[in-house]
């Protein structure tokens, strides 16, 4: 794997980590197509390296990816996200579109 | 107390519950009514003799039909059985469920269709006529995905099963003897002090004037901090013995 600065030793033990609970979640096949959509590979021994030039883009193309599958997946993408203070991309949290809500919401943001 | 007529307990909102001495304790159904808003919090049983005085109550000031959310504090049977039957009366999806991610996993399998709407800590609920009611997440009390609401016109905690109490001497407000009632509900029932820790902390600088628990009695405001300062004491996590 190429040199890595800090940045991206850290979106890469973030990466892995996603993987490690993935494969638990996904199994080994579901989990590297979920990577390979977001611009990561992930091998059959289960490592990983970059397909993408933007990592930042990468990582938060994963958590999407691997947080819209299921509720337990949008849970734990969420809960390993703010851990590792990574940010949780929007589409993770914002409401889902519906015709059917018709509630508005504001956010409070805690000093 | 008439057991067919809805209490107000405070600027549009007022109570809809219960005892039951048979559990040791009251089911407290609360409602919100701001304009065409209406919002009811945590609905309760669906043993016909419960659901019944709840849905009568909540009739003596509007009808059921009028209700636009049914706001889910965590998914207990207590608390949330009832859903499907309010939306037999209401209408799939002419109403909204609104709970945590986490609580919104099981709250389906009471067999109800509308569709829930998901909040995050800090989430603020627009209402009518400006009222604005905010959900603050309480992660471990006692569920992980639980949370309160807070109204802010009237400065009321709807605190879920913080602040709840087992009684069968049950009184709509909390009298001297409520800290102990609170001490018997909580002290088995939480895990962990941090859960404690960690909510105190997130309340710490809201200003709340009354508390409206799941279970026991409503918490006016002189008893308040004579409350908190239990909640902070109590040695929870009693059965790890």
């Amino acid at each position: 794997m190429a040199d890595l600065n800090l940045d991206d030793k850290k979106l890469m033990d973030f990466i892995n980590l996603m993987v490690t609970r993935g494969l638990g979640l996904y199994g080994q096949e579901l989990m590297a197509k979920i990577c390979y959509e977001s611009g990561i590979a992930l091998t059959d021994q289960n490592e990983i390296d970059w397909l993408e030039d933007n990592h930042i883009q990468a990582v938060n193309k994963l958590l999407v990816n691997y947080g819209s599958r299921n509720l337990p997946a949008k849970m734990t993408a969420i809960v390993l996200a703010r851990q590792n203070q990574i940010p949780v991309p929007e589409e993770l949290l914002t409401k889902r579109s519906s015709k059917k809500r018709r509630s508005i919401f504001k956010r409070f943001r805690r000093k | 107390m008439e057991n067919n007529k809805a209490i107000q307990v405070n600027d549009g909102i007022y109570w809809v519950g219960f005892g039951d001495p048979k559990a040791g304790f009251s089911n407290n159904p609360y409602l919100l009514i701001e304009g065409d808003s209406v919002v009811l919090f945590d609905p309760g049983s669906r043993l016909p003799e419960h659901f019944n005085i709840v849905k009568q109550k909540i009739e003596s000031v509007i009808p059921i039909e009028k209700i636009n959310y049914i706001v889910v504090h965590h998914q207990d049977p207590d608390l949330a059985a009832s859903i499907p039957l309010f939306e037999d009366i209401i209408g799939v999806d002419n109403f909204e469920i609104i709970s945590t991610l986490r609580t919104s996993l099981l709250l389906p399998y009471y067999g109800f269709r509308t569709e829930i709407t998901t909040i995050e800590d800090g989430d603020i609920l627009q209402l009518d006529n400006g009222r604005e009611l905010m959900f603050i997440t309480s992660p471990y009390l006692h569920f992980a995905g639980a949370h309160v609401s807070y109204d802010m016109k009237t400065k009321t905690l709807f605190s879920s099963d913080i602040f709840a109490a087992f009684s069968v001497d049950w009184h709509l407000y909390a009298n001297e003897n409520y800290i102990e009632a609170m001490r018997i509900f909580h002290e088995p029932y939480i895990a962990h002090k941090s859960a404690i820790e960690s909510f105190a902390n997130k309340i710490k600088d809201f200003e709340i004037k009354m508390i409206c628990p799941q279970h026991g009695s409503i918490i006016k405001e002189e008893f308040i901090p004579k409350c908190v300062e239990a909640l902070l004491n109590f040695e929870v996590g009693s059965w790890l013995i």
